[in-house]
């Protein structure tokens, strides 16, 4: 090939690169990166979001308002539950769902495709869908679980699951992780597949018992995988608030910060984070209060990241 | 080849075609000639999305160009789908409650604008005074649902909230009667639990408001006109560890400890259903209840009483009722089809539609004068109209960024150990106040 054709096919290889990768910038920046720009402007106003209201710039009044005006002991208590959230459902939810794709990645399994899709189709349900399945279950006092409590456990007063200041945050983290296990267990699937069978007939060979050939085989190669699974648990667990606003709205002690922030921007029906009053539609309040969640969730992402690949150093 | 060519041109046909439905709706139909839609929304409430349903064809033959489309949100999320409704300016008829708690110069610091105030005064609601229709309407009645004198809803009715339905089989059985005091409450309670053969009473306390409800309606009951207790507590001039307001956190005790057990996971809309049942002696709810009770179980007889505060009235009158104002239908000024919304309105609001409108619903006092009903459930409650009370709930203001044992105006009950809460009536006085100071302060160091 000449030098001048060969210039023209790279150029035109660039090309068709910058174009096939053009839709995807573009979808980024109209509904990712502009959005989150304007927010952080937005952070520094007083816009309530009602379209066509005066609004102005207040510098850090926001802010200040958040660190001071509201209530301290609840804040505090809000990041708590936020913690506790995100930690329990990354750690519970990527268990359970390494432990369902490595059964169902079993050859001997009967009926794996059709087990899977049981699995992940609370992925596709969404949280409106979730959240009623979850508040027909726990309802007082019809309500299958009210009934297994006083049937067959013998309770005689059941407690209201969802209106207990002490049960209805597991069961709102429950939903949680019910939701999305599925999606982690396809991805946990799909490093499962990646996975060599020689390496399973060597280890056999070495006369590696089951546990030993996870441990030593499967889990050092679907170590990628765990590193995805557990940055997106926490990220979506840190920003939810759908289960929350559609299960307890934000009652009986199960607000967390992403909950707060929905409440502050778009009210609704009394919902608040700590039951305190919210009136909502103060959207540059809400949006301060969104800046400094994700100030949260990349400081935690950034930790848990590079933990993640000092241990893999470490493993490998 | 051909078909090759003919399968994305149908698929991108396919697509295309809700977009062109979508730019078919409201008034364009209407400049073509054709019934335009005209789209109410409203929350979920079965007789009037019934009546509203009912009425929608009778609306075209009177206004052939153009059909009612009732849109129903359960009422936890009604609101947030009306704010988002109105933003995407899709919505041609809206419905508030009261226009209550505005933020005013003496309490500016205090509260934030609720969201009707911050509709209003970014001018997206449009100002119905001078509307023929709402002639119709005793604005006398309706002048304490008005914003700096003018009329931005049209208010269909006005409830009585502060009551309980009674199983009257129950209380014939048990030789009981409505009560005129505290006390006689308290009896008819007792005498329900000791017969051991009924449940006392339920509500819907999963959505929470229902049991607040009833925390002003004991407000009501003992202070009458609450607003300057309103004033006074969001002011810090009233304490919540004050003997006088001690009493009613011991009423309000005691009225939750009678609730039938697990009470707080009863969902809002079960609750009907449940004392329909007939084996609850009562039921915490507002009247507007009653035609859902009715459907459930059409051969119950029940009545519906007044929550009495702790002495008897001085004026001889039996306990009063708490009221307030009911649903309310708004017309958005970016409404895509106002005309329609007008004339919806002027529709509903003729004196046939409307009588009928109160009978169906059956729960709703009359915002029209000289209306005459056939439901015999409204007529009984005359006699606690007389000199009804201004309900607590549209006069004590909730303080800005007050922590949760504040919240909910102030009364925050839910958190009540007797409903399953963490803090006994003390403790919950005692943490309430101390939040209305924290939040007072941090108020002034803002300043």
């Amino acid at each position: 090939m000449k030098g001048a054709d060969a210039n023209r096919l790279r150029l035109f290889s660039h090309k068709i690169v910058f174009l096939s990768m053009l839709p995807g910038l573009l979808l980024y920046t109209v509904f990712r990166l502009i959005p989150s720009v304007t927010t952080g402007v937005l952070s520094f106003t007083d816009i309530s979001g009602i379209p066509g209201a005066a609004w102005k710039w207040v510098g850090l009044a926001n802010y200040k308002e958040f660190l001071v005006l509201q209530n301290i002991r609840d804040l505090i208590n809000t990041i708590k539950r936020t913690g506790i959230y995100a930690i329990s459902v990354t750690l519970i939810q990527n268990s359970l769902a390494l432990l369902a794709a490595v059964v169902l990645n079993s050859k001997f399994l009967k009926a794996r495709n059709f087990s899977r899709a049981v699995y992940f189709m609370p992925v596709i349900l969404g949280a409106a869908v979730v959240a009623t399945i979850w508040k027909l279950m726990f309802s007082t006092p019809t309500g299958p679980v009210f009934l297994f409590m006083q049937q067959v456990m013998g309770i005689e007063n059941p407690p209201a699951v969802l209106s207990s200041y002490s049960l209805a945050f597991p069961a709102v983290i429950g939903a949680q992780i019910w939701q999305n296990m599925g999606y982690s267990m396809v991805i946990f699937l799909a490093g499962l597949q990646g996975i060599p069978e020689e390496l399973y007939e060597s280890a056999d060979l070495d006369g590696a018992s089951v546990w030993q050939a996870f441990w030593r085989v499967t889990f050092p190669l679907i170590w990628h995988a765990l590193t995805v699974n557990t940055l997106l648990a926490i990220i979506g667990s840190l920003q939810s608030f759908e289960l929350i606003m559609t299960i307890t709205r934000g009652s009986f002690n199960t607000a967390t910060l992403g909950m707060r922030v929905f409440a502050t921007a778009f009210g609704g029906g009394g919902a608040s984070a700590t039951g305190a009053a919210i009136s909502g539609l103060r959207q540059g309040y809400a949006a301060a209060q969104g800046m400094l969640l994700f100030a949260v969730v990349l400081i935690v992402t950034i930790i848990s990241q590079s933990l993640m690949k000092k241990a893999e150093v470490e493993q490998s | 080849m051909k078909c090759t060519r003919l399968i994305p041109l149908a698929l991108s046909f396919l697509l295309a075609l809700p977009l062109m439905a979508c730019q078919s709706g409201g008034g364009s139909a209407a400049e073509a000639g054709g019934a335009s839609n005209v789209e109410l929304l409203t929350w979920t409430n079965e007789p009037t999305v019934n009546f509203l349903n009912k009425i929608s064809a009778d609306f075209t033959k009177a206004y052939p160009q153009y059909t009612l489309i009732v849109s129903n949100i359960p009422t936890g999320d009604h609101d947030q789908s009306r704010e988002t409704r109105i933003s995407a300016g899709n919505i041609d008829i809206v419905s508030f409650q009261t226009f209550s708690h505005p933020q005013e110069e003496w309490n500016a610091d205090y509260v934030d604008k609720p969201t009707w105030q911050q509709y209003v005064d970014g001018g997206l609601l449009m100002d119905l005074t001078d509307q023929p229709f709402m002639k119709n309407y005793n604005t006398g009645l309706l002048s304490g649902n008005t914003y700096n004198g003018k009329y931005y809803s049209m208010c269909t009715g006005t409830v009585a909230y502060t009551g309980l339905f009674y199983n009257k089989a129950i209380f014939d059985e048990l030789g009981l009667r409505e009560p005129n005091t505290w006390s006689e409450f308290v009896d008819i309670c007792e005498t329900v639990k000791s017969s051991g053969k009924y449940s006392i009473m339920t509500t819907g306390a999963a959505e929470n408001w229902p049991l607040n409800m009833f925390g002003n309606a004991i407000l009501s009951a003992n202070y009458g006109d609450s607003r300057e207790l309103g004033r006074k507590l969001l002011l810090g001039e009233i304490k919540h560890t004050d003997p006088e307001l001690a009493k009613i956190y011991d009423c309000i005790e005691q009225f939750a400890s009678y609730m039938e057990p697990g009470v707080a996971g009863v969902n809002y809309s079960d609750a009907p259903g449940r004392f329909a049942a007939g084996n609850m002696a009562m039921y915490a709810d507002g009247s507007w209840t009653a035609p859902t009770i009715a459907e459930a179980n059409p051969d119950l007889k029940f009545g519906y009483f007044s929550l009495p505060g702790l002495e008897a009235r001085s004026d001889g009158l039996p306990p009063q009722f708490g009221i307030k104002y009911d649903l309310s239908f708004s017309v958005p000024s970016n409404a895509p089809n106002k005309d329609g919304a007008l004339a919806f309105l002027e529709y509903f609001s003729r004196k046939d539609v409307y009588t009928d409108y109160l009978n169906a619903v059956g729960g709703f006092s009359p915002t029209q004068p000289d209306i005459t009903l056939s439901n015999e459930f409204l007529n009984n409650l005359a006699p606690g109209l007389q000199s009804p009370n201004i309900n607590p709930e549209l006069t004590i203001y909730g303080l800005k960024g007050v922590g949760e044992y504040g919240a909910n105006n102030g009364f925050n009950f839910l958190l009540l150990d007797v409903l399953g809460g963490p803090l006994s009536k003390t403790a919950l006085a005692e943490a309430a106040e101390k939040d209305y100071d924290t939040a007072r302060a941090a108020i002034e160091s803002l300043k």
